[in-house]
């Protein structure tokens, strides 16, 4: 079974606790003194989604959890399932609603995603970190208003609501940050 | 972009104000700068430090301590050095693997007279002229009674498994006592203790002497400084006894080899310089870069350096 050391602890790193999958979010190294030092991390339950605080005796090994990262492109979604492709093998993974969890509501088709599996199994879907998306709704813009800071509720033709600036119209097409789900831009055609 | 430096030139001006002020303070009493070898042919045997070594079997200095003991044992002067200092694995937001030290010997002076100079240079250092900071004193044992109410004498693995809990920490494997003792002080107790004020925690238990005296009421001569919840400094009342010092180094390679670590050759020039008639003398060692992350106010050490290590 593939292990770490402590010292290759960082964000992201998939460990086994327990039985358990995990992903590292947040990694503290700290040394008391002349003392042993300590790896404090807080970690994910890939399952779950549930966050819990670790603390490792630095230099200790911990199991890695059998998962793989893959590259793999979004197809589509039957509603109940969200289909994704292996680029190489054309091997084709279907994704239930709660391993999706909110990358769901950033995909339309085609985006390039990391699809996490566990025994071959997906286990969780990552979004590309910003996406360009249309608006299908939202109140008409208020002109000149570019400097005052407030927002309005615009949604995406992929159905995600996101807060924009009070210009912005509807028919735009978007950049989103998908790890904070807020907009960053307008992008021109 | 990564050829630019990580610290601001503010960051970098004062680090040149601070080691204009620490030179004036030591000029002023009289201390002696002095330079000791990066490159050494020994190092410590501390379980919990590990050297950085070179392809020619030397190693980078963990701390200048060694050779500077060295040059008080032949000279009998106080003595300073503001140095870099290397110690593997250790990167964090207090932790770099290369960092900077201020390290002083005081001949003839007690433990308890050294600490005092540490918080009148600290104060120096910190405080506009205007301004102070107040400063405790407070024994390992009372930090513990007032802090957890434990009994440091008494207390079972056990007891700080329970403290850990209470604190919603949840420990990958068993400590033993002193590293449970160890843990709790840096990660329970200090986060507790007062802001805004330097708080010295003294008289250690034996087993965490490393290079201080043990007095008659078997506690450790050692004290370190912590701020806002940041160690400072270390200081030993310092061990004279060849014998006793040697011991020592073979009960730290006696730990690294249960812990898998490999043992290190003990330092004979050290040993030897002890035995010539080491003077009585306090030192101490104060992590620059930490000071500076509180004069700056920034959270990791990596901001008050321009090149950190990687």
């Amino acid at each position: 079974m593939a292990s770490y050391n402590t010292n290759e602890f960082r964000a992201g790193l998939k460990l086994n606790l327990d039985g358990e999958p995990y992903s590292i979010i947040e990694n503290e190294f700290v040394k008391p003194g002349k003392g042993q030092a300590f790896n404090r991390v807080k970690v994910r339950n890939l399952k779950t989604g549930r966050v819990v605080d670790r603390t490792f005796k630095s230099g200790e090994s911990v199991e890695a959890a059998d998962v793989m990262d893959t590259d793999m492109q979004y197809l589509y979604s039957d509603g109940e399932e969200w289909h994704f492709m292996e680029p190489n093998s054309y091997e084709q993974f279907a994704v239930t609603k709660e391993a999706m969890g909110d990358a769901a509501q950033w995909l339309k088709g085609q985006e390039e995603c990391v699809v996490t599996l566990l025994d071959g199994q997906p286990l969780s879907v990552s979004v590309p970190n910003f996406v360009e998306l249309q608006i299908t709704e939202t109140d008409p813009g208020v002109r000149g208003d570019t400097a005052t800071g407030g927002t309005k509720p615009a949604t995406l033709e992929t159905g995600a609501v996101v807060k924009v600036p009070l210009f912005i119209e509807e028919g735009e097409v978007l950049r989103i940050d998908t790890r904070s789900g807020e907009y960053v831009s307008r992008v021109k055609e | 972009m990564s050829w630019q430096p990580r610290a601001s030139l503010h960051a970098i001006e004062t680090r040149a104000e601070l080691y204009e002020k620490i030179r004036a303070f030591f000029q002023n009493k009289n201390v002696l700068e002095v330079e000791t070898p990066i490159l050494n042919s020994y190092t410590v045997t501390d379980e919990n430090i590990e050297s950085i070594a070179t392809e020619h079997s030397q190693y980078l200095h963990t701390s200048p301590e060694y050779a500077m003991k060295r040059l008080l044992a032949f000279y009998q002067r106080d003595i300073y050095q503001v140095c870099k200092v290397f110690r593997a694995e250790e990167k964090g937001a207090y932790h770099l693997s290369e960092f900077t030290m201020l390290e002083w010997y005081k001949l003839s002076w007690s433990y308890k007279d050294l600490m005092q100079e540490v918080a009148e240079l600290v104060k120096a250092l910190l405080c506009k002229s205007d301004e102070s900071l107040d400063t405790q004193q407070i024994s390992y044992q009372q930090v513990f009674k007032k802090y957890l109410n434990i009994d440091v004498q008494t207390a079972s693995q056990a007891d700080y498994l329970q403290v850990c809990t209470d604190h919603s920490i949840k420990l990958s494997t068993a400590l033993t006592v002193q590293q449970y003792q160890e843990f709790v002080l840096d990660q329970i107790i200090v986060p507790k203790l007062q802001q805004n004020c330097l708080i010295f925690i003294y008289d250690y238990p034996i087993e965490q002497a490393a290079l201080a005296q043990i007095n008659s009421e078997a506690h450790a001569e050692r004290f370190e400084l912590y701020f806002n919840g940041i160690e400072l400094a270390n200081g030993f009342q310092e061990l004279t006894d060849a014998k006793e010092q040697k011991s020592r180094f073979e009960e730290d390679n006696r730990k690294r080899l249960q812990e898998n670590k490999n043992a290190i050759d003990i330092d004979k020039n050290f040993i030897a310089a002890l035995d010539s008639g080491f003077p009585e003398c306090a030192g101490v060692a104060l992590g620059i870069d930490r000071l500076l992350m509180i004069m700056l106010d920034v959270k990791h050490i990596e901001e008050v350096i321009p090149f950190p290590s990687s």
